[in-house]
């Protein structure tokens, strides 16, 4: 009898399982949470995009694919799909109009890590197994990033699209065509102590040894420029960040620079700048722009937000962010995410194309796109308009750190603090 | 002063939450026995599916179908607060009552299955990004002693403690609260009464349910709505459960209260000048330092070190048979790894790599759970010293192979019998988290400590060499070597799991072993009939610290670094998991685990080869742990072989009928000769 109940619960279970998995898979609306395309350029501005790609416009490629490989995380309860998404979507394009590489098509490899260091090893050994892979794109990784780059150990070049704190700085044979939130690291201090003539300074950070990282060098950065700082840290568990900010003095300092990443982080500072009342300015990295704080909190926090990629919120004269916008809308799925990762996986694949086409289809092996990724000096799409790998102290996969600042408003008004600080030249 | 004190009024609102949770632990371990880790995972799925009834949504497992419109707030608060009360139920009916008759591992092990479930449901409706919940309780502010202090968090203390009191009356004076307890410490007399000890779990759990989905709804708007923050808000509340030994509500909310405190205190006191700092920051990871040192305090004060009489008696863990057949079986298996390790492919090559390292993790449990009974959730904290060490050593003192790894195996073994010096006074549950509370310290003190941790960049660890020779991943093998893992590293590993294999059967069958279980079976006899049950836990934390302090070397040596993540508390989940799952008291159990482990042989081949889509393997393996579990309660190695009774039936049928043709041609034949 109990081996009977135990298999008709055992086969319920599996019943369950299939249904859950099917019903999952038709209802799997899960994070449609991005802004629309909806009001994007109808024209893509195909000129523009063939001087991202090192392509020539109005040409369909054919033919042998080049292979690319893509590591990026999600399917976790930490997922980034928005990365490989607008990848996917600049590859179409660029394969549609823009020649590919040489003429030949980009086949994008993609391998992801869910949530485990393993992974980050296998998806390194996929990828190095691949002789036909000579050129690795990579998300943002909270997880497997060490193992990634140990596997791979500079044996192929990888193009990091949004480097985060930690192994993505010091990896061999790596080029980080954006440093994402790093990029604030040379720029906030001048831009506090120059526009915002900030004297004391409230640091927080949660207590992850790559924040941490980050946080000391923003203390020592502005105490060396005659800033004074209260750093306080938080469990990198916790999103809670009033006792923290609190701590640090946020209500008396000049300026808040928190050390948060993530849309979960950015989220938990707003709650925490709300039920605090407060309104010392937070410089904050534009991952913080989403379109869920937006939607939870009635508008954007008007806070600084250092960028180092264009905003989409701010008109464009260089036109990038029409020719993102067009093109997302035009080959992503319908509602695809705009923000968050997004412009990063976009820009690394132009970034890819450039230099694959510097190379030429039929030399492309890991020499020759090492070399020409070492060279490469951008301009990257929607990103620093040179890079020069290799400038940074410590950081020798960091190509610029070139960074923006946005100032909300409110009502819809941003002001931009004009071009691009801290540039390699 | 009037900073310290802001400070203890700021803590208030995390602690509730902490609190809160351990109401809910408190809550089911009262009614099913059951440590039910997926308390938290409970709140998180609460508050989400509050946030679906005011966005004009129901949330179910198979659709998210539009209601017509947001539901007024008490409406949806009354809903969603039942639901998850029902989710309760559903997993008292499902889950813990067919592993009723299980150890407290295996219900633990089932809790880590349920959370994982609900996180990935959650995860594929909304994704991993945040949410902002909308607000339930006030949201105007205190401006007090300097500072900001929400009034939300003081409404939500003063629910949580009218809550303990609540339930403290209830389980005090009614005859429910009577009956609860009366299950708890006997459920055979219980039953003799006309009790009925499952309908009494289902109500337990449907109560403790209905606290963890209210408290997720008011406290997600505070923090964030997530699938992380509430789920492993966990971690702390067991702490708190624990100090109030899983049985009173006031000390447990009290506890958890306090653990909010401190904490919020700490991040005070790092601001001051006289707080220890390192590298020029200030030293972190000390609360959870803190949080084990009371915890230890406190049970070590209440403790004994041997069982009084008439103390609740747990159940039992699966047999540990003696290994009788060994040498065959190994060579055999020997054979086989040494076979595929110079003709798998790579990724194969790889996954039997991280097979091997798993198994010599679940062995080490194999040892102090399976053979002394003895629960412990800080083996990956073992391993972890053990890779840092080797990591440390080289940079710091130029100590490489192999002296590096064997001064770190030591170091975890040293580790080992520390934490185990509370295991002397301290069983069952109760030492499963504060081990666990342990592992955590190690975690934010040691590992993510920038000096003497992991740092940022993690901690590099050069390949093992001898005499030239690169034994690492990345080493030189004339056969099969063009791609990593070199099999060299694979017959590296190979060896070590042959010797810890030897190393635990030989403990198994030794006097060692039979003290052991006799200690595993009852303490108290044990000790009666001279068995130091100090000694043999002592040695069985070392030897266990030992064994996982082998795979930590190995995980360090395979990965080329020591990244923190790796060893921390969720791992340690899923090591136990698998562990209990291929059987936890047998060699056997150890290796069919260690295919399972991530990445593992099992895992590989359906995650590439199955093409198990990633964004639903953290929803089928969470499933498919609960569904093994509670078909298989000892686990795998102890099932019977497979009777192939189908085939049998078919062989049997085709041999049926020779002797029944037989038979009827001898009737024939008697009937022939009768009739003549």
């Amino acid at each position: 009898m109990r081996s009977m109940t135990t298999r008709r619960l055992s086969s319920a279970a599996i019943g369950l399982t299939c249904a859950i998995t099917l019903g999952a898979c038709a209802n799997s609306a899960a994070d449609s949470s991005g802004a629309s395309t909806t009001g994007a350029p109808k024209k893509i501005d195909s000129a523009l995009g063939a001087t991202f790609s090192g392509g020539k416009s109005g040409t369909k490629a054919k033919g042998t694919p080049v292979t690319i490989g893509l590591v990026n995380q999600q399917g976790g309860a930490v997922s980034n799909p928005e990365f490989t998404v607008a990848a996917q979507a600049a590859a179409d394009y660029i394969n549609a109009n823009l020649g590919g590489i040489d003429g030949h098509p980009i086949k994008l490899k993609t391998c992801y890590i869910v949530s485990s260091e393993e992974q980050g090893q296998v998806c390194a050994q996929r990828l190095l197994a691949d002789r036909s892979i000579s050129l690795i794109l990579q998300g943002g990784l909270n997880v497997g990033t060490q193992s990634l780059h140990r596997t791979i150990a500079g044996e192929k070049p990888v193009l990091i699209g949004q480097a985060n704190p930690g192994p993505d700085t010091v990896a061999a044979n790596s080029y980080a065509t954006n440093a994402s939130a790093l990029a604030s690291l040379n720029g906030v201090g001048p831009y506090l102590k120059n526009t915002l003539k900030a004297k004391k300074v409230a640091i927080v950070s949660n207590d992850n040894a790559g924040d941490l990282a980050i946080a000391k060098i923003f203390k020592t950065d502005l105490e060396s420029r005659g800033i004074k700082v209260t750093y306080a840290t938080f469990p990198a568990t916790s999103t809670d960040l009033i006792s923290p900010l609190t701590a640090a003095g946020a209500q008396s300092a000049d300026a808040v620079v928190p050390i948060v990443v993530t849309t979960t982080g950015c989220t938990a500072l707003a709650k925490a700048y709300q039920q605090m009342s407060l309104t010392t300015p937070a410089v904050v990295s534009n991952l913080c722009a989403t379109d869920q704080i937006k939607s939870a909190l009635g508008d954007y926090p008007k806070w600084i937000y250092s960028s180092s990629t264009l905003s989409l919120l701010v008109d464009d004269p260089t036109k990038q962010t029409d020719l993102y916008r067009a093109v997302m809308a035009a080959y992503a799925p319908k509602n695809a995410e705009l923000g968050i990762n997004a412009p990063y996986g976009f820009s690394s694949v132009f970034s890819a194309a450039t230099i694959l086409n510097k190379v030429g289809y039929g030399e492309i092996n890991a020499k020759s796109v090492k070399a020409a990724a070492r060279n490469y000096t951008g301009p990257v799409l929607l990103g620093s308009p040179t890079l020069d790998f290799g400038s940074v102290p410590h950081n020798p996969t960091i190509g610029s750190l070139a960074v923006r600042f946005y100032q909300y408003e409110g009502s819809g008004t941003w002001k931009a603090s004009g071009t691009w600080i801290n540039a390699p030249k | 002063m009037e900073q310290l004190l802001l400070f203890v009024l700021l803590g208030l609102g995390p602690g509730a939450l902490i609190a809160g949770i351990a109401l809910g632990l408190v809550l089911t371990y009262r009614g099913s026995g059951a440590i039910n880790v997926s308390a938290g995972a409970m709140a998180m799925f609460g508050a989400y599916f509050y946030y679906g009834l005011r966005e004009g949504h129901l949330l179910l497992p198979l659709l998210y179908p539009d209601i017509g419109g947001p539901l007024p707030l008490p409406v949806a608060f009354v809903v969603a607060v039942a639901a998850t009360g029902a989710l309760g139920l559903l997993i008292d009916f499902a889950v813990f009552r067919p592993l009723r008759r299980q150890s407290p591992l295996a219900k633990l092990v089932a809790g880590v299955g349920v959370l994982m479930t609900i996180q990935a449901v959650i995860v594929l409706r909304f994704g991993g990004q945040g949410q902002s919940a909308s607000d339930v309780l006030d949201t105007t502010a205190l401006h007090v002693l300097g500072g900001t202090v929400p009034v939300n968090r003081l409404e939500l203390v003063g629910i949580v403690l009218l809550a303990a009191v609540l339930l403290a009356a209830v389980y005090r004076r009614s005859r429910f609260g009577l009956a609860t307890r009366a299950a708890q410490e006997n459920e055979a007399e219980a039953l003799l009464t006309g009790l009925s000890p499952q309908k009494l779990s289902m109500a337990n759990s449907f109560l403790a349910a209905t606290v963890c989905g209210a408290l997720g709804i008011l406290v997600a708007p505070m923090t964030q709505l997530d699938p992380n923050t509430l789920t492993i808000a966990v971690v702390p509340a067991l702490g708190a459960a624990l100090i109030a030994r899983f049985t009173s509500f006031p000390i447990a909310a009290l506890a958890g209260i306090g653990m909010g405190v401190l904490r919020a205190v700490t991040t005070y006191c790092q601001t001051q000048p006289w707080f220890p700092t390192a590298d020029g920051t200030a030293v972190v990871g000390l609360t959870d330092v803190v949080y084990f040192l009371v915890i230890v305090a406190a049970l070590i004060w209440r403790g004994k070190s041997l069982p009084v009489r008439g103390a609740y008696v747990e159940p039992r863990l699966p047999p540990a048979p003696a290994p009788k057949r060994v040498v065959r079986p190994a060579v055999v298996l020997t054979g086989l790894c040494v076979l595929a390790l110079l003709t798998f492919p790579y990724d194969m090559r790889q996954a039997l790599t991280n097979t091997m390292i798993g198994a010599i993790a679940c062995l080490s449990l194999v040892v102090l759970t399976g053979f002394v009974g003895q629960m412990s959730l800080a083996q990956y904290a073992f391993a972890g010293v053990a890779g840092l060490t080797v990591s440390k050593l080289a940079i710091n003192a130029g100590i490489g192979f192999p002296f590096g790894p064997v001064l770190g195996v030591l170091a975890a073994t040293a580790l080992g019998v520390l934490i185990g010096i509370p295991a002397l006074r301290v069983r069952g549950v109760q030492l499963a988290v504060l081990t666990m509370a342990a592992a955590v310290a190690v975690q934010a003190f040691g590992f993510n400590n920038p000096s003497w941790g992991a740092g940022g960049n993690g901690s590099p660890v050069a390949a093992p060499t001898l005499f030239g020779v690169n034994l690492g991943p990345t080493g030189s093998f004339p056969i099969n070597d063009a791609d990593q893992p070199s099999p060299l590293f694979g017959f590296v590993c190979l060896i070590l799991l042959l010797a810890v294999v030897s190393l635990v059967v030989g403990v198994r069958r030794s006097s060692l072993g039979k003290r052991m279980l006799a200690v595993r079976s009852n303490e108290r006899a044990a000790a009666a009939v001279g068995i130091s049950t100090r000694t043999v836990k002592l040695t069985a934390f070392a030897l266990s610290a030992f064994i996982v302090g082998i795979a930590g070397v190995l995980y360090a040596y395979n990965f080329g670094s020591v990244d923190p993540s790796r060893f921390d508390i969720v791992n340690t989940f899923a090591l136990i998991a698998f562990a209990y799952i291929g059987g936890i008291t047998t060699v056997k159990g150890a290796l069919i685990a260690g295919f399972m482990v991530t990445e593992g042989i099992a895992s590989h081949i359906l995650d590439s080869y199955l093409g198990l889509p990633t964004n639903y393997q953290l929803l089928i393996a969470g499933v498919l742990l609960v569904v093994t579990l509670i078909m298989n309660g000892s686990g795998i190695a102890l099932q019977p072989p497979p009777k192939f009774t189908f085939v049998r039936r078919l062989l049997r049928r085709s041999d049926d009928d020779a002797p029944a043709t037989a038979t009827t041609a001898a009737a024939m034949s008697m009937a022939k000769v009768g009739g003549k």
